[in-house]
Protein backbone atom coordinates (compact mmCIF):
# COMPACT_ATOMS: atom_id res chain seq x y z
CA UNK A 1 0.00 0.00 0.00
CA UNK A 2 2.70 2.46 1.40
CA UNK A 3 4.60 1.60 -1.98
CA UNK A 4 1.64 2.40 -4.00
CA UNK A 5 1.29 5.76 -2.68
CA UNK A 6 4.82 6.30 -3.03
CA UNK A 7 4.88 5.24 -6.35
CA UNK A 8 1.61 7.57 -7.25
CA UNK A 9 3.92 10.49 -5.87
CA UNK A 10 6.53 9.64 -8.02
CA UNK A 11 4.53 9.51 -10.88
CA UNK A 12 2.78 12.58 -10.26
CA UNK A 13 6.19 14.05 -9.30
CA UNK A 14 7.25 13.14 -13.06
CA UNK A 15 4.39 14.12 -14.62
CA UNK A 16 4.46 17.48 -13.08
CA UNK A 17 8.46 17.69 -13.94
CA UNK A 18 8.70 20.54 -16.81
CA UNK A 19 11.36 18.84 -18.58
CA UNK A 20 9.21 15.62 -18.93
CA UNK A 21 5.93 17.76 -19.91
CA UNK A 22 7.66 19.96 -22.91
CA UNK A 23 9.26 16.63 -24.05
CA UNK A 24 5.29 15.08 -24.01
CA UNK A 25 4.85 18.28 -26.10
CA UNK A 26 7.54 18.32 -28.14
CA UNK A 27 6.58 14.64 -29.59
CA UNK A 28 2.73 15.39 -29.57
CA UNK A 29 4.06 17.57 -32.49
CA UNK A 30 7.29 16.04 -34.32
CA UNK A 31 9.54 13.31 -33.65
CA UNK A 32 12.01 14.13 -30.63
CA UNK A 33 15.43 15.05 -31.92
CA UNK A 34 18.37 12.67 -30.91
CA UNK A 35 19.20 15.26 -27.98
CA UNK A 36 15.89 15.64 -26.83
CA UNK A 37 15.54 11.30 -27.16
CA UNK A 38 18.85 11.12 -24.97
CA UNK A 39 17.41 13.57 -22.22
CA UNK A 40 14.16 11.32 -22.39
CA UNK A 41 16.02 8.27 -21.60
CA UNK A 42 17.91 9.82 -18.86
CA UNK A 43 14.95 10.89 -16.87
CA UNK A 44 13.41 7.52 -17.59
CA UNK A 45 16.16 5.34 -16.21
CA UNK A 46 15.44 7.71 -12.95
CA UNK A 47 11.59 6.79 -13.22
CA UNK A 48 11.51 3.24 -14.96
CA UNK A 49 7.93 3.01 -13.52
CA UNK A 50 6.76 5.42 -16.18
CA UNK A 51 7.87 3.78 -19.19
CA UNK A 52 4.31 2.93 -19.64
CA UNK A 53 2.96 6.26 -19.71
CA UNK A 54 5.35 6.84 -22.18
CA UNK A 55 4.77 4.11 -24.38
CA UNK A 56 1.14 5.07 -24.67
CA UNK A 57 2.39 8.86 -25.68
CA UNK A 58 4.58 7.17 -28.58
CA UNK A 59 1.34 5.18 -29.21
CA UNK A 60 -1.00 7.55 -29.44
CA UNK A 61 1.54 10.05 -31.51
CA UNK A 62 1.70 6.77 -33.90
CA UNK A 63 -1.85 6.21 -34.04
CA UNK A 64 -2.62 10.13 -34.59
CA UNK A 65 0.25 10.21 -37.39
CA UNK A 66 -1.22 7.69 -39.48
CA UNK A 67 -4.53 8.82 -39.58
CA UNK A 68 -5.57 8.91 -43.87
CA UNK A 69 -5.54 12.09 -45.29
CA UNK A 70 -9.26 13.19 -46.37
CA UNK A 71 -10.30 12.29 -49.86
CA UNK A 72 -9.68 15.03 -51.84
CA UNK A 73 -11.11 15.26 -55.15
CA UNK A 74 -8.97 15.79 -58.09
CA UNK A 75 -10.74 19.11 -59.74
CA UNK A 76 -10.80 20.90 -56.90
CA UNK A 77 -8.34 23.87 -57.33
CA UNK A 78 -10.63 24.00 -60.46
CA UNK A 79 -13.73 24.32 -58.19
CA UNK A 80 -12.61 26.93 -55.90
CA UNK A 81 -11.26 29.09 -58.70
CA UNK A 82 -14.63 28.34 -60.92
CA UNK A 83 -16.63 29.36 -57.53
CA UNK A 84 -14.88 32.79 -57.32
CA UNK A 85 -15.40 33.58 -60.97
CA UNK A 86 -18.99 32.81 -60.33
CA UNK A 87 -19.08 34.56 -57.16
CA UNK A 88 -17.29 37.58 -59.10
CA UNK A 89 -19.60 37.60 -61.91
CA UNK A 90 -22.57 37.32 -59.65
CA UNK A 91 -21.40 40.36 -57.87
CA UNK A 92 -20.52 42.36 -61.32
CA UNK A 93 -24.07 41.77 -62.09
CA UNK A 94 -25.82 42.53 -59.20
CA UNK A 95 -23.50 45.97 -59.93
CA UNK A 96 -24.52 45.97 -63.43
CA UNK A 97 -28.70 45.63 -62.20
CA UNK A 98 -28.40 48.09 -59.75
CA UNK A 99 -26.93 50.89 -62.05
CA UNK A 100 -29.76 49.85 -65.00
CA UNK A 101 -32.63 49.63 -62.13
CA UNK A 102 -31.76 53.59 -60.90
CA UNK A 103 -33.42 55.75 -62.96
CA UNK A 104 -37.20 53.07 -62.41
CA UNK A 105 -36.10 52.62 -59.02
CA UNK A 106 -35.23 56.20 -58.59
CA UNK A 107 -38.35 57.63 -60.56
CA UNK A 108 -41.38 56.39 -59.14
CA UNK A 109 -40.03 57.42 -55.01
CA UNK A 110 -39.47 60.96 -56.58
CA UNK A 111 -42.86 60.77 -58.12
CA UNK A 112 -44.95 59.77 -54.97
CA UNK A 113 -42.86 62.44 -52.90
CA UNK A 114 -43.22 65.10 -55.84
CA UNK A 115 -47.25 63.96 -55.47
CA UNK A 116 -47.52 64.12 -51.94
CA UNK A 117 -45.74 67.64 -51.60
CA UNK A 118 -48.41 68.77 -54.22
CA UNK A 119 -51.19 67.43 -52.61
CA UNK A 120 -49.61 69.12 -49.09
CA UNK A 121 -49.98 72.09 -50.74
CA UNK A 122 -52.91 71.95 -52.48
CA UNK A 123 -54.84 71.21 -49.44
CA UNK A 124 -53.30 73.95 -47.22
CA UNK A 125 -54.22 76.12 -50.25
CA UNK A 126 -58.08 75.18 -50.27
CA UNK A 127 -58.01 75.83 -46.70
CA UNK A 128 -56.79 79.04 -46.83
CA UNK A 129 -59.09 80.46 -49.95
CA UNK A 130 -62.01 78.80 -47.75
CA UNK A 131 -61.35 80.53 -44.66
CA UNK A 132 -60.71 83.73 -47.21
CA UNK A 133 -64.29 82.80 -48.49
CA UNK A 134 -65.86 82.50 -44.91
CA UNK A 135 -64.14 85.51 -43.89
CA UNK A 136 -65.37 87.96 -47.07
CA UNK A 137 -68.68 86.36 -45.90
CA UNK A 138 -68.69 87.22 -42.88
CA UNK A 139 -67.32 90.87 -43.28
CA UNK A 140 -69.92 91.25 -46.34
CA UNK A 141 -72.98 90.28 -43.36
CA UNK A 142 -71.47 92.60 -40.99
CA UNK A 143 -71.19 95.54 -43.68
CA UNK A 144 -74.85 94.59 -44.71
CA UNK A 145 -76.24 94.94 -40.83
CA UNK A 146 -74.34 98.34 -40.87
CA UNK A 147 -76.01 99.86 -43.84
CA UNK A 148 -79.21 99.54 -42.20
CA UNK A 149 -79.68 102.74 -41.03
CA UNK A 150 -77.88 105.54 -40.16
CA UNK A 151 -76.28 106.05 -36.56
CA UNK A 152 -78.35 109.01 -35.50
CA UNK A 153 -81.49 107.04 -34.44
CA UNK A 154 -79.75 105.74 -31.97
CA UNK A 155 -79.99 108.90 -29.91
CA UNK A 156 -83.67 108.02 -29.14
CA UNK A 157 -82.76 104.79 -28.37
CA UNK A 158 -83.30 105.08 -24.30
CA UNK A 159 -86.89 106.61 -25.60
CA UNK A 160 -88.02 104.08 -27.85
CA UNK A 161 -86.61 101.23 -25.27
CA UNK A 162 -88.72 102.58 -22.71
CA UNK A 163 -91.94 102.39 -24.87
CA UNK A 164 -92.15 98.67 -24.33
CA UNK A 165 -92.88 99.35 -20.67
CA UNK A 166 -95.71 101.33 -20.96
CA UNK A 167 -98.73 99.65 -20.50
CA UNK A 168 -101.00 98.85 -23.85
CA UNK A 169 -104.26 100.95 -22.54
CA UNK A 170 -101.75 103.95 -22.64
CA UNK A 171 -100.90 103.02 -26.26
CA UNK A 172 -104.65 103.24 -27.26
CA UNK A 173 -105.21 106.79 -25.61
CA UNK A 174 -101.79 107.89 -27.56
CA UNK A 175 -103.28 106.23 -30.58
CA UNK A 176 -106.19 108.08 -30.15
CA UNK A 177 -105.06 111.88 -29.65
CA UNK A 178 -103.06 111.01 -33.10
CA UNK A 179 -106.02 110.48 -34.54
CA UNK A 180 -107.85 113.33 -33.38
CA UNK A 181 -105.05 115.41 -34.51
CA UNK A 182 -105.78 114.25 -37.55
CA UNK B 1 15.39 44.93 -36.64
CA UNK B 2 13.03 43.94 -39.54
CA UNK B 3 11.06 40.80 -38.66
CA UNK B 4 11.77 38.43 -41.62
CA UNK B 5 8.44 37.59 -43.72
CA UNK B 6 6.32 35.00 -43.24
CA UNK B 7 6.23 33.34 -47.28
CA UNK B 8 3.00 32.25 -46.55
CA UNK B 9 2.50 35.67 -45.95
CA UNK B 10 4.71 37.12 -49.02
CA UNK B 11 1.98 34.71 -51.11
CA UNK B 12 -1.03 36.43 -49.72
CA UNK B 13 0.10 39.99 -50.10
CA UNK B 14 0.68 39.23 -53.83
CA UNK B 15 -3.28 37.37 -53.86
CA UNK B 16 -3.98 41.06 -52.60
CA UNK B 17 -2.42 42.53 -55.66
CA UNK B 18 -4.68 40.30 -57.41
CA UNK B 19 -1.76 37.35 -58.27
CA UNK B 20 -4.20 34.34 -58.93
CA UNK B 21 -1.04 31.81 -58.98
CA UNK B 22 0.01 33.31 -55.28
CA UNK B 23 -3.02 31.87 -54.48
CA UNK B 24 -3.05 28.97 -56.45
CA UNK B 25 0.19 27.83 -54.72
CA UNK B 26 -1.41 28.78 -50.95
CA UNK B 27 -4.48 26.73 -52.44
CA UNK B 28 -2.16 23.81 -53.28
CA UNK B 29 0.44 24.00 -49.82
CA UNK B 30 -2.66 23.97 -47.62
CA UNK B 31 -5.57 22.22 -49.22
CA UNK B 32 -4.54 18.77 -47.93
CA UNK B 33 -4.16 19.84 -44.24
CA UNK B 34 -7.05 21.68 -44.35
CA UNK B 35 -9.83 19.28 -45.59
CA UNK B 36 -8.28 17.15 -43.07
CA UNK B 37 -9.18 19.40 -40.27
CA UNK B 38 -12.47 19.73 -41.54
CA UNK B 39 -13.17 15.83 -42.55
CA UNK B 40 -11.80 14.69 -38.64
CA UNK B 41 -14.29 17.33 -37.51
CA UNK B 42 -17.31 16.77 -39.19
CA UNK B 43 -16.75 13.36 -40.42
CA UNK B 44 -18.47 13.80 -43.88
CA UNK B 45 -16.27 13.74 -47.02
CA UNK B 46 -18.78 15.66 -49.31
CA UNK B 47 -19.43 18.70 -46.64
CA UNK B 48 -15.46 18.80 -45.85
CA UNK B 49 -14.74 19.37 -49.55
CA UNK B 50 -17.40 22.28 -49.86
CA UNK B 51 -15.92 23.41 -46.21
CA UNK B 52 -12.87 23.35 -47.57
CA UNK B 53 -13.40 24.91 -50.82
CA UNK B 54 -15.57 27.64 -48.81
CA UNK B 55 -12.34 28.32 -46.76
CA UNK B 56 -10.31 29.25 -49.43
CA UNK B 57 -12.88 31.32 -51.16
CA UNK B 58 -13.31 33.12 -48.11
CA UNK B 59 -9.67 33.55 -48.08
CA UNK B 60 -9.90 35.03 -51.77
CA UNK B 61 -12.25 37.36 -50.92
CA UNK B 62 -11.31 38.69 -47.78
CA UNK B 63 -7.24 39.06 -49.49
CA UNK B 64 -8.29 42.79 -49.76
CA UNK B 65 -8.64 43.05 -45.95
CA UNK B 66 -5.56 40.58 -45.36
CA UNK B 67 -2.91 42.46 -42.45
CA UNK B 68 0.42 40.68 -41.72
CA UNK B 69 -0.15 40.54 -37.83
CA UNK B 70 0.25 36.88 -37.66
CA UNK B 71 1.50 33.41 -39.85
CA UNK B 72 -0.85 32.89 -43.05
CA UNK B 73 -1.43 29.42 -41.68
CA UNK B 74 -3.02 30.75 -38.20
CA UNK B 75 -5.39 32.74 -40.37
CA UNK B 76 -6.38 30.25 -42.86
CA UNK B 77 -6.95 27.32 -39.98
CA UNK B 78 -9.22 30.39 -37.90
CA UNK B 79 -11.30 30.81 -40.82
CA UNK B 80 -11.68 26.68 -41.41
CA UNK B 81 -12.52 26.55 -37.58
CA UNK B 82 -14.78 28.95 -37.65
CA UNK B 83 -16.61 27.27 -40.87
CA UNK B 84 -16.33 23.62 -38.93
CA UNK B 85 -18.13 25.21 -36.19
CA UNK B 86 -20.68 27.13 -37.98
CA UNK B 87 -21.83 23.80 -39.58
CA UNK B 88 -21.81 22.07 -36.46
CA UNK B 89 -24.41 24.48 -35.40
CA UNK B 90 -26.18 24.68 -38.24
CA UNK B 91 -26.16 20.51 -37.66
CA UNK B 92 -27.30 21.20 -34.76
CA UNK B 93 -30.28 23.10 -35.84
CA UNK B 94 -31.23 21.30 -38.87
CA UNK B 95 -30.32 17.77 -38.53
CA UNK B 96 -30.02 16.36 -41.95
CA UNK B 97 -29.29 13.62 -43.72
CA UNK B 98 -26.22 13.77 -45.82
CA UNK B 99 -26.95 15.25 -49.92
CA UNK B 100 -24.40 12.71 -51.29
CA UNK B 101 -26.41 9.71 -49.56
CA UNK B 102 -27.55 6.81 -52.42
CA UNK B 103 -30.70 7.96 -53.32
CA UNK B 104 -34.04 6.03 -53.35
CA UNK B 105 -33.93 5.23 -56.59
CA UNK B 106 -30.66 3.78 -55.96
CA UNK B 107 -29.01 6.55 -58.25
CA UNK B 108 -25.44 7.25 -57.39
CA UNK B 109 -24.47 10.09 -55.67
CA UNK B 110 -23.39 13.19 -57.59
CA UNK B 111 -19.70 13.55 -56.62
CA UNK B 112 -17.51 10.38 -55.91
CA UNK B 113 -14.50 9.23 -54.06
CA UNK B 114 -12.68 6.22 -54.21
CA UNK B 115 -13.49 3.76 -51.20
CA UNK B 116 -10.23 2.53 -50.33
CA UNK B 117 -11.72 -0.63 -48.74
CA UNK B 118 -12.87 -2.12 -51.91
CA UNK B 119 -9.92 -2.56 -53.89
CA UNK B 120 -7.62 -2.71 -51.04
CA UNK B 121 -5.30 -5.40 -49.50
CA UNK B 122 -6.11 -6.64 -45.82
CA UNK B 123 -3.47 -4.56 -44.43
CA UNK B 124 -4.79 -1.92 -45.83
CA UNK B 125 -8.02 -2.97 -44.83
CA UNK B 126 -6.87 -3.14 -40.98
CA UNK B 127 -5.72 0.28 -41.40
CA UNK B 128 -9.24 1.54 -42.58
CA UNK B 129 -10.60 -0.59 -39.45
CA UNK B 130 -7.97 1.35 -37.29
CA UNK B 131 -8.56 5.20 -38.68
CA UNK B 132 -12.48 4.12 -38.11
CA UNK B 133 -12.18 3.33 -34.52
CA UNK B 134 -9.58 6.60 -34.12
CA UNK B 135 -12.93 8.35 -35.88
CA UNK B 136 -14.76 6.85 -33.33
CA UNK B 137 -12.96 8.02 -30.48
CA UNK B 138 -12.07 11.39 -32.03
CA UNK B 139 -15.82 12.08 -32.78
CA UNK B 140 -16.96 11.65 -29.12
CA UNK B 141 -14.48 14.14 -27.94
CA UNK B 142 -15.77 18.07 -26.73
CA UNK B 143 -15.37 19.58 -30.60
CA UNK B 144 -13.01 21.90 -28.88
CA UNK B 145 -10.33 19.67 -27.55
CA UNK B 146 -11.05 17.67 -31.28
CA UNK B 147 -10.18 20.75 -33.06
CA UNK B 148 -7.03 21.36 -30.62
CA UNK B 149 -5.77 18.06 -31.43
CA UNK B 150 -6.33 17.72 -35.12
CA UNK B 151 -4.34 21.34 -35.24
CA UNK B 152 -1.54 20.37 -32.49
CA UNK B 153 -0.88 17.59 -35.52
CA UNK B 154 -0.12 20.44 -38.48
CA UNK B 155 3.86 21.04 -38.56
CA UNK B 156 3.00 24.30 -39.62
CA UNK B 157 0.83 25.34 -36.11
CA UNK B 158 3.01 26.40 -32.98
CA UNK B 159 1.03 26.02 -29.91
CA UNK B 160 0.99 29.55 -29.44
CA UNK B 161 -0.62 29.65 -33.40
CA UNK B 162 -3.20 27.34 -32.16
CA UNK B 163 -4.09 29.35 -29.22
CA UNK B 164 -4.57 32.13 -30.79
CA UNK B 165 -6.87 29.71 -33.23
CA UNK B 166 -9.16 28.49 -30.78
CA UNK B 167 -9.28 32.02 -29.66
CA UNK B 168 -7.78 30.44 -25.73
CA UNK B 169 -4.26 31.23 -23.59
CA UNK B 170 -1.66 28.85 -24.64
CA UNK B 171 -2.53 27.05 -21.28
CA UNK B 172 -5.73 26.54 -21.99
CA UNK B 173 -4.62 25.04 -25.52
CA UNK B 174 -2.52 22.92 -23.88
CA UNK B 175 -4.72 21.36 -21.53
CA UNK B 176 -7.55 21.02 -24.01
CA UNK B 177 -4.95 18.79 -26.18
CA UNK B 178 -3.94 17.11 -23.06
CA UNK B 179 -7.29 16.25 -21.71
CA UNK B 180 -8.39 15.06 -25.68
CA UNK B 181 -5.36 12.61 -25.31
CA UNK B 182 -5.98 11.25 -22.12
CA UNK B 183 -9.39 10.53 -23.74
CA UNK B 184 -8.26 9.11 -26.60
CA UNK B 185 -5.73 6.70 -24.62
CA UNK B 186 -8.47 5.59 -22.59
CA UNK B 187 -11.19 4.68 -25.71
CA UNK B 188 -7.89 3.50 -27.77
CA UNK B 189 -6.45 0.97 -25.13
CA UNK B 190 -6.74 -2.01 -27.14
CA UNK B 191 -5.09 -0.77 -30.19
CA UNK B 192 -2.15 0.88 -28.14
CA UNK B 193 -1.86 -2.34 -26.09
CA UNK B 194 -1.49 -4.95 -28.67
CA UNK B 195 0.75 -2.36 -30.49
CA UNK B 196 -1.53 -2.37 -33.88
CA UNK B 197 0.24 1.12 -34.58
CA UNK B 198 3.91 -0.71 -34.35
CA UNK B 199 2.92 -3.30 -36.77
CA UNK B 200 1.25 -0.67 -39.65
CA UNK B 201 3.52 1.79 -39.21
CA UNK B 202 6.62 -0.30 -39.86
Amino acid sequence: MQLCAGNGFKQRRLMNDPQYQRLKELSWKRPLSPEEEKTLRELLQNHPEHQPDWESEVGLNHLLGHLSDAPLSSNFNAQVLSAIEREKSERAALRRRRSHSYAPNWLPRWSVAFLAVALVLFSVQQHRSSNRAEMARSVARVSSVASLSEIGWLKDFDAIRGLSAIPATDDDKLLNILETRK
Amino acid sequence: MERELDPDAALMLRVKGGDIRAFETLMEKYKQPVINVIYRTLHDVAEAEDLAQNVFVQVYKSAHRYEVSARFSTWLFTIARNLCLNEIRRRSRHPAESLDATSADGEQPARQFEDPRSTSAPDHLLQSELDAKIQEALDALPENQRIALLLCRQDELSYEEIARVLGCSLSATKSLIHRGRETLKERLKPYLRTGLWKENSA
